[in-house]
């Protein structure tokens, strides 16, 4: 009964077999032509910068991955307030995807700006503002997780993380003041991490590419991860019936029942 | 829910509660305060307090060991709570979360106030500081405090009754925590005249802090008790 | 001055291929993950959109 409707519904036309579908084709190419105008300018034609020299490379790098880091921080927030809300799985997975995205980026800014940092103050690490604010939320962010991956019934498991979510982006803008203060009476502004309004013409196209690349490679995995989530949510639902039915036909040539 | 003393009536029933127990456990002055005056003489053997380092860092080494106690106090008030599920029982009884949540804020609050009390004498006698800009001083203690005890309730709260709970609670907490450690020692530094700055903005961002917490944890603590 | 030419060098191009051997190694996990799991899930319960 079962695989006939099953069959049926896959002749209409056949369900995907992973997480992509067109949308995200077409989104993925567009992150890939902007990836290559990227690193042909980012890398080969645009000029070392008056200030930064050629350092500016890795900061067509560095902005992008932290503006990426924000966005999926933004969504995870949003939807941590949406499930409180609504209550539905839809915002739960959106929100704990997101979260995982931004740490990954977040992860990589922090490595950029250390090897920023190696090149213009010959040290990987100083305490500069954004760099320590970065730290800071990286951290939170990974607590998210932490908890994500505790096992729990779903509707506390998302009551948790949504919980977290909120708190955590409500503190981004106090941890930014704070820190800001604190260094502020030591060091003057920072360049990292700005956009200079006096770029030259090939260097602020390297840089909007590459953000905007950033942006839909960051909305791309975001959705694969949500669906892998959702997946992986379904599968949990299987998982008793699954394991039952695995341990059935394992025993089975064995006893030699049901043969 | 039409409870006879409304939110604030429950606030100081449950902080009322909070400070009982407290007194006949005992815990808070046998246990967390001997932990923190331990760390105070622990950071003295760690940096040698003759060439001045003592010193100059003590606002810093103050609040850190502050914060340490805070996740102390936090895993001792809540895992009460949830071992005998009295949080349960609290939001059955019919009392507002808010209420819940401000009483535990007030009872942490004070007990935490009073350590710090105690650590400010083990700190002028064992470091040898000298204080001045007293009412500074008494706002950012409060205010960090209150903002402490706020955002501590919320994940003290959700951290509760996971069997984690001893690792993920500092995890959680402590970043969370970050903008009050450097706001409280940085103001502290002003009262004690190490920096030129005025030290009232830094009591202003910590009363920011605070009253977001506050506020945030007034609102997600009926969540929290329901689903967490 | 040679030896900092290479160290800014090897730094960008550190950069670089962290943030894209990151970024391509999560997004190659979460594809394979959900190939995996699509195994798993019967075909009606996995349609996008």
């Amino acid at each position: 009964m079962t695989t006939t409707k099953i069959q049926s519904a896959s002749t209409v036309s056949p369900a995907p077999t992973g997480t992509g579908s067109r949308g995200t084709k077409v989104l993925g190419g567009f992150a890939l032509v902007f990836l290559a105008i990227a690193v042909v300018y980012g890398l080969f034609i645009s000029p070392p910068d008056a200030q930064l020299g050629n350092t500016i490379r890795i900061i067509y790098m560095h902005v992008p991955t932290v503006m990426a880091a924000y966005l999926a921080f933004i969504i995870t927030a949003v939807s941590s307030g949406m499930y409180l809300w609504k209550r539905t799985e839809f915002w739960d997975l959106l929100g704990s995807s997101a979260a995982e995205i931004g740490v990954l980026f977040f992860a990589v800014t922090i490595v950029d700006g250390a090897l920023w940092g190696k090149v213009t103050w010959g040290v990987f690490w100083r305490w500069e503002p954004r760099l320590t604010t970065s730290a800071v939320l990286l951290i939170m962010y990974i607590g998210y997780l932490a908890v994500r991956a505790i096992p729990a019934d779903p509707r506390t498991r998302a009551t948790r993380c949504a919980i977290i979510g909120i708190v955590a982006i409500v503190n981004v803008p106090i941890v930014h003041k704070a820190v800001d203060w604190w260094r502020g009476l030591h060091q003057g502004k920072t360049v990292l991490g700005t956009i200079d309004p006096e770029m030259g013409g090939t260097q602020l196209f390297a840089m909007y590419s590459s953000l905007i690349a950033g942006l839909l490679v960051c909305v791309w995995l975001l959705i694969h991860r949500f669906r892998a989530g959702f997946l992986a949510e379904r599968a949990s639902d299987l998982g008793l019936d699954q394991a039952l039915e695995e341990r059935r036909l394992e025993s089975s040539p064995a006893t030699g029942e049901d043969a | 829910m039409s409870q006879p003393g409304g939110v604030l009536g429950d606030a100081l029933l449950v902080a009322r509660k909070d400070l009982l127990l407290e007194r006949r456990a005992k815990i808070g002055i046998g246990q967390v305060l001997p932990f923190a005056i331990l760390v105070l003489l622990l950071f003295a053997f760690a940096l040698d307090p003759d060439r001045g380092i003592l010193k100059l860092a003590t606002p810093g080494l103050f609040w850190v060991t502050v914060l340490f106690s805070a996740v102390l106090t936090l895993q001792r008030s809540f895992a009460l709570e949830a071992e005998d599920g009295i949080l349960e029982a609290l939001r059955l009884s019919g009392m507002s979360p808010a209420g819940i949540y401000l009483g535990k804020v007030t009872a942490l609050t004070i007990e935490l106030l009073l350590l710090e009390a105690v650590l400010v004498l083990g700190v002028a006698v064992l470091y040898d500081t000298k204080f001045l800009g007293i009412p500074l001083l008494f706002a950012i203690a409060l205010l960090a405090t209150l903002g402490i005890a706020g955002a501590g309730a919320v994940y003290g709260a959700l951290a509760a009754r996971l069997r984690s709970r001893e690792t993920l609670l500092p995890l959680l907490l402590l970043p969370l925590l970050a903008p009050v450690l450097i706001a409280a020692t940085r103001g502290c530094e002003v009262s004690l005249e190490r920096e030129a700055m005025s030290g009232w903005p830094w009591a202003a961002l910590l009363g920011i802090f605070a009253l977001v917490y506050l506020t945030l944890g007034s609102f997600l603590f009926r969540p929290l008790l329901e689903d967490a | 001055m040679n030896s900092s030419n290479l160290t800014e060098t090897l730094c960008i191009v550190g950069a670089w291929l962290v943030t894209f051997g990151a970024v391509g190694a999560y997004g190659a996990a979460v594809i394979l993950r959900g190939r995996r799991l699509s195994k798993i899930v019967p075909p009606e319960q996995r349609r996008w959109m």
